[in-house]
């Protein structure tokens, strides 16, 4: 079988330092093959990663290597997934090479000034295996690695963290709340996962612990074994005059538990939302409006004209099963 | 309401097991020990609150940024009950017990960051409750016609979401009162006799989605058959 490589910047999945943001709930990286979507993901048991041997005021080589294996740790502990990441040594190796090394290093990208990093893969276009992924750290912002974080910089064990999300395959999470600023800007007012496409900001180190939406995110991607048996899963449609409506973010919450765990709804209206605790959940649709859609999906056709809406019946998600699937209508704003 | 449910059950079992230690027996039992006894009967099962809960995001801070806030209860309902026991002696009895309600779970969703008013989702859940326990009667405190009782006991519970997309099990600890009033009574044939009962409960339930317990209390009215 030939394989065919796409190097691509599937997402520029970057922390944006106030620009838009979005309440969201995780979404899987992907693309389209012969018609067919399908995630990206690792399929070695053990990713090999390298760690670029450049330095930036306040942050050593090792110092780097030490705080991405402590990102690596974060999601390697998630119980209810299996994966898990090798350090294979320092290289002077640049990220974004098409190079076969999955490299971590700083880069210095002024053109990118409101990103922090980013993400991009190697995929096997046949398998949707990711080949390689590189990230990188834009070394025009000042980044700390104190562990009570630093106000005037930014901490890179949570950047990590969330690059890390992606490296896995994850896209973009939605849940949060932003508030735009008189630059034009962004300003984050609450976020409900790491993957949530904006930094909380300078000094802040929340983003070194995963969601309830991350961990479904990556638990839904790299089930372990009673994952899928133990979890429920909600699917549905959402509507507005009775057409579908494309990008809509839905998100389910247990009342029980406080969670909150999302998707997006497709062209054809229809979603997913996987990992969640058995039991009743309450229906939140919501159009995206907290960040630039490109954030999330492809903006082409996606629907932002109508209201929050909940849905008007609790659903149910199943232990180890998918609930009926059901509609939830929105109105027009 | 189910609180006030509750303390209403709490008082009528230590008014009647009160008196009971204290008073001088009057007056006879019309349901002969030793037989079986079956009745059916309708009943009423209170509400209870199941909590608040915010759904909450977070800050830069760590602190909470608050998108909505839900609180959930389990309405009350009607409910279908049977019962099958044996009086071992004039006082005492063991019974069992089926019945099955249709309490509709609410979410209340109020403060949405982004919406305005308040929401409600609901849904149905079937509850199935199979207990066991012990009556005891009280004829001493008899008068009226009306033969007071106590119970307690234990039991299982099932409960069903969604028309059976997730079984939810546990169990329930009881205790309550009521009383009986005979309907007729004969020293031949396959019915011995026939009296209706009144049923006042405080059920303790502990669900596996439920943290702790849950208090609901129950009033029902059976008609029982003696054979």
């Amino acid at each position: 079988m030939s394989r065919r490589r796409l190097q691509a910047w599937l997402v520029i999945v970057a922390l944006v330092l106030a620009a838009p943001g979005t309440a969201h709930a995780y979404i899987h990286l992907g693309f389209d093959n012969a018609g067919q979507s399908r995630p990206i993901k690792w399929n070695s048991s053990s990713v090999l990663w390298y760690a670029n041997d450049r330095t930036v005021p306040g942050v050593s080589p090792s110092q780097f290597q030490a705080e991405l294996a402590q990102a690596f740790t974060t999601w390697e502990s998630v119980p209810t997934a299996t994966i898990a990441f090798q350090f294979a040594g320092f290289t002077s190796a640049i990220p974004l090479d098409d190079d076969s090394l999955s490299v971590f290093g700083f880069q210095s990208v002024p053109e990118l000034d409101r990103v922090l990093g980013s993400t991009a893969f190697v995929v096997d276009v046949i398998t949707g295996s990711i080949v390689e992924s590189d990230v990188f750290f834009n070394s025009i912002f000042a980044w700390s690695v104190a562990a009570g974080g630093d106000a005037t910089r930014f901490d890179l064990r949570s950047v990590a963290t969330h690059e890390i999300g992606h490296f896995l395959g994850l896209g973009h999470s939605a849940i949060g709340e932003t508030e735009v600023r008189t630059d034009g800007g962004r300003r984050v007012l609450g976020s409900g996962a790491v993957m949530f496409p904006i930094s909380l900001g300078r000094g802040s180190v929340e983003d070194r612990v995963l969601q309830p939406d991350d961990i479904a995110g990556v638990s839904d991607l790299y089930p372990d074994g009673n994952f899928r048996s133990d979890t429920g899963i909600i699917t549905g449609r959402v509507r507005m005059n009775g057409v579908a409506v494309n990008g809509a973010h839905v998100v389910a919450f247990n009342p029980q538990t406080g969670t909150l765990i999302g998707n997006f709804s497709g062209a054809d209206g229809t979603f997913r939302i996987a990992g969640l605790t058995p039991g009743p959940h309450v229906i939140r649709v919501e159009p995206i409006d907290d960040a630039d859609i490109d954030s999330f999906l492809d903006p082409a056709g996606v629907n932002v004209n109508f209201q929050v809406t909940f849905h008007d019946r609790l659903i149910v998600a199943p232990r180890g099963g998918t609930s009926a699937s059901f509609d939830v209508t929105v109105r027009p704003k | 309401m189910s609180r006030r449910f509750f303390s209403l059950a709490a008082l009528a079992v230590v008014i009647v097991g009160g008196v009971g230690v204290s008073s001088v027996a009057a007056q006879t039992v019309s349901e002969p020990a030793g037989r079986l006894q079956v009745g059916v009967g309708v009943g009423w099962i209170g509400g209870a609150a199941l909590g608040e809960q915010p759904a909450n995001l977070r800050t830069a801070s760590g602190g909470p940024y608050r998108l909505f806030e839900s609180e959930t209860d389990l309405a009350s309902s009607g409910s279908f009950e049977a019962r099958v026991g044996i009086l071992v002696s004039r006082r005492y009895g063991v019974e069992g017990r089926v019945a099955i309600s249709k309490p509709e779970l609410h979410s209340v969703i109020t403060s949405d960051a982004e919406a305005t008013g308040s929401f409600t989702a609901a849904e149905t859940v079937d509850h199935y409750v199979f207990d066991g326990g012990v009556v005891v009667r009280l004829p001493e405190l008899a008068g009226m016609g009306l033969t007071p009782f106590a119970s307690a006991g234990a039991g299982y519970v099932r409960q069903l979401h969604e028309e059976q997309a997730l079984v939810e099990t546990g169990h329930l600890f009881y205790v309550g009162g009521g009383f009986t009033r005979p309907l007729l009574s004969r020293s031949q044939g396959l019915i011995r006799a026939m009296s209706v009962r009144a049923d006042l409960r405080l059920n303790l339930f502990y669900l596996e989605l439920d943290e702790g317990s849950r208090q609901q209390g129950s009033v029902s009215g059976s008609l029982v058959l003696t054979f």
